[in-house]
């Protein structure tokens, strides 16, 4: 399973949120405003979250829980950018 | 509302926090192996939609992995993260504090491969985090 973005858990935005970009993007049609998407980074676990942004410079904000792990999501390295 | 006190790092249009340079010996913590090329990865998309090449580190203001995670529970996903000061940095990059605390961004001169390269040479990297199994 892949998730439906990609993105580097360390980097977080001016209110915590974590930061993906446009090309981190694997499913397009899941991240919507509002939605709730599967987020994994390459080098940890995968959670789901909302995406609570989607700039217009393709900037993607993703409010994440850090309790959940969706089942069947990459645990992590084996689908590394 | 007060001026800036403190210099920006950044010509972008990332908002810098408003705050005192880190000590030369306050410690960067990046989660995860920091592999150059996924490091390299980011920064390019960084500068591509941020308008700057930036590596991201958190800062461990009480020098313990442990309260770091604490703060930043998003670290335990790692198993393991990589480790420097901001002194080591400093000697060939800039520190910029972005985003929500105890986020850093780490500005390289260039989202290329010696850059990333250069900075990883900077780090402890492997280093176990706490609940890896691996910590002791």
């Amino acid at each position: 399973m892949t998730p439906d973005v990609w993105a580097d858990f360390n980097q977080v935005d001016d209110d915590g949120h974590v930061v993906a970009y446009l090309e981190d993007i694997v499913h397009a049609e899941r991240v919507v405003l509002g939605g709730a998407v599967v987020v994994a980074d390459p080098e940890a676990k995968a959670h789901t979250a909302v995406v609570v942004g989607i700039s217009p410079a393709g900037v993607v904000a993703l409010d994440v829980d850090w309790a959940t792990q969706p089942t069947g999501s990459p645990a992590g390295s084996t689908t590394a950018v | 509302m007060a001026e800036r006190r403190w210099p920006k790092v950044l010509d972008a249009s990332v908002r810098e926090r408003d705050e005192p340079p880190l000590d030369d010996d306050a410690l960067l913590v990046r989660g995860g192996q920091f592999r150059v090329a996924h490091v390299l990865a980011r920064a390019e998309a960084c500068h591509r939609r941020l308008g700057f090449p930036g590596v991201s580190a958190a800062h461990a203001a009480t020098g313990l992995l442990i309260d770091l995670c604490e703060m930043s529970p998003r670290l335990l996903d790692y198993d393991e993260c990589a480790v420097t000061t901001v002194g080591r940095v400093r000697t060939r990059f800039e520190v910029a504090a972005t985003g929500a605390t105890p986020h850093f961004s780490i500005v390289l001169p260039a989202a290329d491969l010696a850059s990333v390269r250069a900075l990883r040479e900077l780090f402890e990297v492997g280093v176990p985090l706490p609940g890896s199994g691996s910590d002791g």
